[in-house]
């Protein structure tokens, strides 16, 4: 409008309310950075559950693997592959499973509720697998 | 004569500005793109007429020169959709920029600046929308903040243009100061 | 006022239009006596998606809603649910199609032991012939009087008794994925699994144990898949392996196959129909199949592999496809 228009014409380059323009602006980028780059830390790993709870992370970083032991489940991990090395159930599926190194493979201990999943790295070829 | 019912001035200065628009689009989509993996984010001039548009007239008069910018370069590309992205970060970006220059708080370069970041979220949601996923949203850093930059050297050219510009060229001379448009 | 509200509006819109479907990665043990696992877009809370679970563990489980009929008496007309009453109607008329599944056979379940009682880590041993013939006298869908409109049941004897175990899973992911609002996802209800919104690559799983997969097929959005086969419970006994798929002589079905795979728009089809076409074998189970327009994978004990009008992608070297129709 035209009155807009001259006030504008009249208008400084630089008012003090710019830096609450400027402060708006960084403050949506550094909070959109942190939400989206540090979950985004996540190498290709291995997530093991219990009872459908998470309870230990390893990730594959080239450090020493330990062998972890969860109700009666014996799992080994080594560089890019786990394995359940031995069980206490009695159909041993879990012992018999080959290594899983693809992201989203998983070995279900189904007696010992536990599960041994690769998240990262390369895609599997399946999203899920039926039993 | 009621001048009001028939705004030829008016008229003709948004054909040209759509005009001006339209073109400066265009040029700005021969040019290589600023971030490779980035293929659409473009220098943003266009905003200058908009937001020009936005001060000498208003929202209604600015949402035009948008609207009539998007869609003829969209279909000038023969790409429907690029209507839809460009619309999307289009209007976010004008409703800030309205919004900041009713509120005249800040100074044309800072509206400017905010229409950029805004117009870069625009397009971000708009393409969430469509792929369904939040994926786009990791761009949004880059965009705004390439968007913000490339405001505030619009918002200066703005500054300029509208301390320099005499009134007469986009007002009717008018004796009784109430048909301001 | 009203143009800000507008440009408010504009603002408003297109930032919430991003931000309503969030990512969901859930997994659980302890429901329907397995693990869950959902991945997918939108919808409920994990908590809510248990609830849900436990409420139609409640109603398919022998220790839920069928427990009023199984521990009822003759003549006593027991009323049930009408989501437990339905899917007993679904399997009866199911029956009508293809005697190859039967409910009613779960006074037989229990006689082998592989009923609640199954545990993993027990050692059990295979009844006699006079049990089985005896047991036998208590089987069959005809001891049963079935009113619709009340949604009673009625024994004719008091030791018969319903089972729906070979349908619970497959009902219970096609009503979560109808039910929960996903927009998109894949959720796997202890090896059964449904798609929705989107299309996914399923594997199959190897009866022979090993690799975690030994096939791939694509599970539409809508489809649910379900696999019946002799290596999910079962025990040895002196060398011989006996499993939980009985045939209409109270024994378990004898054959070459070792698992069958079935593929369909409705979740309780798709387990029943696996369960069926294991104890049909290939060849008879394909008029069934058509019926409730169904597809199916079928595993032999040597390794091969034969596909009714399901395009599966055999990835192991130890399997061979063989028919494909």
């Amino acid at each position: 409008m035209k009155k807009d228009f001259r006030y504008y014409k009249e208008s400084k380059p630089f008012r003090l309310w710019d830096l609450a323009v400027v402060g708006v602006i960084l403050i949506m980028v550094v909070a959109l950075l942190l939400v989206l780059f540090l979950p985004r830390q996540e190498a290709a790993g291995v997530k093991i559950y219990y009872k459908g709870e998470l309870v230990r992370t390893v990730a594959f970083d080239g450090s020493a693997y330990p062998v972890l032991k969860y109700n009666g489940v014996t799992i080994v991990i080594e560089e890019g592959k786990a394995y359940v090395y031995e069980s206490t159930c009695k159909n041993q599926y879990c012992v018999k499973h080959a290594p899983i190194s693809k992201s989203g493979e998983s070995i279900v201990c189904l007696p010992n509720q536990v599960v041994v999943k690769i998240y990262g790295g390369e895609k599997s070829e399946v999203d899920e697998v039926t039993k | 004569m009621n001048k009001r019912s028939f705004p030829v001035k008016k008229l003709a200065v948004l054909g040209v500005l759509s005009a001006m628009c339209i073109m400066i689009g265009y040029l700005e989509s021969l040019m290589p793109p600023i971030f490779p993996f980035l293929p659409f984010a473009k220098l943003g001039f266009g905003n200058i007429v908009v937001l020009f548009t936005l001060i000498i007239y208003g929202i209604g008069e600015g949402f035009l020169v948008l609207g009539i910018k998007c869609l003829v370069l969209g279909l000038i590309a023969g790409n429907p959709m690029m209507i839809l992205y460009s619309l999307g970060g289009g209007l976010l970006s004008l409703g800030v920029e309205f919004l900041l220059l009713r509120l005249k708080a800040n100074s044309i370069p800072a509206v400017s600046c905010a229409g950029g970041a805004a117009h870069g979220l625009g397009q971000i949601a708009v393409g969430s929308a469509f792929a369904g996923s939040g994926a786009p949203f990791y761009y949004l850093p880059h965009l705004s903040i390439f968007g913000s930059i490339a405001g505030i050297v619009t918002g200066i050219i703005v500054f300029f243009i509208i301390k320099k510009l005499p009134e007469k060229v986009v007002y009717i001379q008018d004796k009784n100061e109430n048909n301001a448009y | 006022m009203k143009k800000i509200a507008a440009v408010l509006l504009m603002v408003f819109i297109a930032v919430s239009l991003a931000a309503c479907a969030p990512n969901r990665e859930y997994m659980g043990f302890g429901f329907m006596g397995t693990f869950y696992s959902f991945k997918g877009v939108g919808g409920v809370e994990q908590k809510e998606l248990e609830k849900k679970l436990l409420e139609l563990e409640n109603l398919v489980s022998v220790d839920g809603e069928l427990k009023k009929i199984n521990e009822a008496k003759a003549g006593e007309a027991v009323k049930v649910d009408a989501a437990t009453y339905s899917l007993i109607k679904f399997a009866v008329d199911f029956n009508k199609n293809s005697s190859a599944l039967d409910i009613s056979l779960y006074p037989i379940v229990k006689l082998w032991g592989f009923d609640n009682t199954f545990n993993e880590n027990s050692s059990l041993t295979p009844p006699d012939d006079q049990s089985i013939t005896q047991t036998l006298t208590h089987v069959g869908l005809d001891l049963f009087e079935f009113d619709d409109e009340n949604m009673t049941v009625t024994k004719k004897d008091d030791l018969a008794a319903l089972d729906l175990g070979a349908l619970g899973k497959g009902y219970a992911v096609s009503y979560l994925l109808e039910k929960c609002g996903f927009k998109e996802g894949i959720l796997n209800l202890g090896g059964t699994i449904g798609a929705i919104g989107k299309e996914y690559k399923v594997g199959i799983e190897p009866p022979f144990g090993g690799e975690s997969y030994f096939a791939v097929f694509t599970l539409k959005s809508g489809e649910v898949c379900s696999t019946s086969g002799n290596y999910q419970r079962n025990y040895v006994y002196e060398g011989t392996l006996y499993h939980h798929i009985f045939g209409d002589n109270g024994r378990p079905v004898e054959n070459s196959l070792a698992s069958v795979t079935v593929v369909c728009g409705s979740g309780a089809a798709a387990d029943a129909l696996s369960t069926a076409c294991y104890v049909l074998g290939a060849e008879k189970s394909k008029e069934l199949l058509d019926l409730y327009d169904a597809s199916a994978v079928f595993v032999y004990e040597d390794k091969n592999v034969s596909s009714y009008k399901l395009d599966v992608n055999v990835t192991s070297k130890d399997y061979k496809l063989k028919v494909e129709e």
